[in-house]
């Protein structure tokens, strides 16, 4: 299975897979990686469009994350260009080289205010949709208090 | 504060408990996900830093979110670093770390895919490179 295509814009869907998403969850549109587009074509984060180029948007900002899924060592960046050459691989059957420099050249193009976006967005959305979701769950339970009170006292 | 119809137990109770939880909140952040020492040496590099942290936060609380809602279970009483693992372990997150060895319990085999080049082996076999290190000191 291959996570292209990753050479369009649209290739975020690498997030919802790393975050072994399913769309039958709960709250499963938070996860979407349409966020995350919008965001970066807001802030017009293009670069990486060239086919033998590593290092798009999206693998960016998906190794940029992994760091911190990581500890120690493996935070570093010599570690995420590692997972990149391993994804690339894996998932293309491409090899490249490993080169940490290319990497830190490549995250400094994605825009801190773009991080920040996302990071905020997803934190408003999750928070909302984490409210409904409660008062969703405290409605249904009301209702079938009530359905179980009338129900005991017409008995 | 002193009406107990308006401000019953109950509801400070929970307001206490509420604080609290701040506390543990924030201790996940700089302990759990690591960003209590960062690692860059520039005011940008320190903010991309952080922000980078709280979105990988956020994104691992979302999925805390979910699991807690599909289980029907107290999102509370779940651990952010037990969650943290196995998702780092996710064959797109932690196919391949080289660096750590205790990391490396979690990486992601390869061998259910198909078959990858072999020079890719090379590049992902970290014996390789101590193999040809020390066939260079060996010969020089």
């Amino acid at each position: 299975m291959s996570i292209l295509p990753m050479r369009s814009f649209l290739g975020f869907s690498i997030f919802q897979r790393s975050m072994i998403q399913n769309d039958q969850l709960p709250l499963c549109e938070v996860l979407d990686s349409s966020l995350i587009t919008e965001t970066s074509e807001e802030d017009q984060v293009f670069f990486g469009n060239a086919h033998e180029d590593v290092f798009t948007p999206a693998i960016n900002l998906w190794a940029i994350v992994s760091q911190f899924l990581f500890s120690d060592a493996a935070r570093s960046c010599k570690a995420a260009a590692s997972r990149v050459v391993s994804l690339l691989a894996h998932t293309e059957g491409r090899v490249v080289a490993q080169n940490a420099g290319n990497f830190c050249r490549a995250k400094a193009k994605i825009p801190i205010a773009t991080i920040r976006k996302i990071a905020l967005r997803l934190a408003n959305q999750a928070e909302y949709r984490a409210i409904q979701f409660d008062d969703l769950t405290s409605t249904i339970e009301f209702s079938l208090q009530r359905f179980y009170h009338c129900y005991y006292h017409a008995r | 504060m002193l009406d107990e119809d308006a401000y019953p137990v109950a509801w400070l109770g929970s307001l206490y408990q509420g604080r609290w939880m701040v506390e543990p909140d924030i201790e996940s952040i700089k302990c759990t996900m690591g960003l209590e020492h960062l690692r860059s040496q520039s005011p940008a590099g320190l903010e991309s830093e952080i922000w980078t942290g709280m979105l990988t936060y956020n994104l691992v609380r979302i999925k805390m979110l979910q699991s807690g809602y599909e289980a029907n279970r107290e999102i509370r009483s779940m651990s952010l670093s037990a969650l943290r693992k196995p998702i780092s372990c996710s064959p797109r997150t932690g196919c391949y770390v080289r660096s750590s060895a205790s990391a490396k319990r979690w990486q992601f085999p390869l061998s259910n895919r198909a078959p990858a080049p072999t020079s890719v082996n090379a590049l992902i076999d970290p014996s390789h490179e101590k193999t040809n290190a020390f066939q260079r000191f060996s010969s020089g």
